[in-house]
């Protein structure tokens, strides 16, 4: 059936046997006679696997299900009537740069391009905050300038994403990190070199910075853990954001602008109320992986 | 993966029948997911209710990054029971106690099914958060370790040590709590 694996750890071997069972429908005993030099020791594990996926082999009510997939189907519609409506958030970067600037030049000149300066995601002034980036994003001729305008409205974003966790609205947080993530993405593709399309993936993501809340491997229970995890992440600042001698004058600048966008962010996590802490850890993530790359990229 | 990056395309559009089969292929293996986590199953359907809906608030910012979309859907779920169980610890001590009757027509077949959920998720807590990960993404949703990397992010080496002595520890603590 498959290669005997005397010389495979009992891990490998281990896996080889679930995967078996899981997917190929196997028995415990069949495993046990393919390994007999493995039996004693896989015996009590496979069981405990066995016994752990029986256990797992639950399903929610047909009733509750039949509800909550009505209840789903009409937010999906709903959803998307209101997209309709909407057009400004989705229309194309042009047209919402010539509308905005256009309400600004009409109304009162650069008034509104002024007093758009403080709006967040959902205010109606938001929409020329944006576009007036877009109008100060064409006067940056250079790659390094575009870099840079790109990782101050990655700040800029920050500075919302923190007012916003003030005021509790976990929709504009998440608004704000998807834009957030654009400014970082955009500096990693202005950098690239070598490649076609897309950011360079720097070595070290395969191992993430931030985990999915990641808590101390200690801990009894696997409940109140995330203080544990926010409260580490206010004294251990990334390696990634430390400048050295030789980083370019792009690479130092983007790496001191991350680390105050990135205290920012730990701060507002520290203070946010319970709600809000899984977008604003959304939002951190993607801050970091951001920078990651966009650091590597420009550093090549 | 490309079907699926079509299909998120179109999800991301509120295509509802694109919605529909996310929902469809992914609603029960989320459902697990949280049932083994929390070890109360009609508090996981609520729970997995909100994952979809959360889900489809912020598919406008979803990026495709060339994993499975479901690997996005866990990672709320995780979200979604963290801040459960968070909850949970900071009220005063109350029994999980759910109408049994309500989710079988059978009460010992109910009865059976919900000692072993509890048992395992009762278990499992006692893991560190790795291995809590990999035991739910392997049996709640038998799910291949190359996707149960993917998804973790790590390599699938990594993954089968920690299983290894995930299902040790979690063998451990199944036998103590059985002689207790």
């Amino acid at each position: 059936m498959h290669e005997k694996m005397a010389d495979k750890s009992i891990e490998v071997v281990l896996d080889s046997c679930l995967e078996e069972i899981l997917c190929a429908g196997r028995k415990v005993e069949e495993c046990l006679a393919e390994y007999p030099e493995y039996a004693s020791e896989l015996k009590p594990l496979l069981q405990a696997a066995e016994a752990s996926r029986c256990a797992a082999n639950v399903t929610p009510r047909e009733d509750f299900k039949a509800r909550a997939r009505y209840d789903f189907n009409a937010a999906v519609a709903d959803m998307a009537h209101n997209r309709k409506k909407r057009w400004f958030n989705y229309a194309p970067v042009w047209a919402q740069l010539v509308a905005g600037a256009l309400v600004a030049v009409m109304i009162s000149g650069g008034a509104v391009v002024a007093a758009s300066g403080n709006s967040l995601p959902g205010e109606s002034l938001y929409g020329v905050k944006l576009a007036a980036e877009q109008v100060e994003m064409g006067f940056a001729f250079s790659k390094s300038a575009k870099s840079e305008l790109n990782a101050d409205l990655a700040n800029r974003r920050v500075a919302e994403i923190v007012a916003l966790a003030e005021t509790e609205q976990t929709e504009g947080i998440r608004i704000a990190a998807s834009r957030l993530d654009d400014n970082l993405d955009n500096i990693a593709v202005l950098n690239i070199k070598n490649a076609t399309s897309g950011g360079v993936l720097p070595p070290e993501t395969q191992e993430p910075l931030v985990t999915t809340p990641a808590p101390s491997d200690q801990h009894e229970g696997g409940v109140a853990s995330y203080d544990e995890y926010l409260a580490s992440l206010g004294t251990q600042i990334p390696e990634m954001f430390t400048v050295d001698s030789d980083d370019s004058e792009l690479v130092s600048s983007l790496k001191i602008k991350g680390l105050a966008g990135y205290q920012d962010l730990v701060s507002s996590m520290e203070k946010a109320p319970d709600h809000i802490k899984p977008a604003l850890e959304e939002a951190l993530v993607a801050f970091i992986r951001g920078y990651e790359v966009a650091i590597y990229n420009a550093g090549l | 993966m490309q079907d699926e990056k079509t299909l998120v395309n179109r999800a991301k559009e509120y295509d509802q029948e694109a919605f529909g089969q996310i929902y469809e292929e992914n609603f029960d293996k989320i459902f697990r997911y949280i049932a083994i986590k929390i070890g109360n199953r009609m508090e996981a359907e609520d729970l997995t209710q909100q994952v979809f809906m959360k889900a489809l608030k912020a598919i406008s910012s979803y990026k495709w990054k060339d994993v499975p979309f479901s690997a996005w859907l866990y990672k709320i779920a995780h979200n979604q029971v963290v801040d459960y169980i968070r909850k949970k610890s900071r009220q005063p001590e109350t029994e999980l106690n759910e109408d049994i009757t309500a989710i079988e027509d059978n009460p010992y077949k109910a009865a059976e099914l919900k000692v072993e959920l509890e048992e395992l998720s009762c278990a499992l807590r006692k893991l560190t958060p790795l291995q809590q990960e990999v035991i739910s993404l392997r049996f709640s949703c038998e799910m291949p370790i190359a996707q149960v990397a993917q998804i973790m992010g790590k390599k699938e080496g990594a993954i089968k040590a920690l299983q290894y002595s995930a299902i040790q520890a979690l063998r451990k603590h199944m036998v103590v709590e059985n002689n207790a």
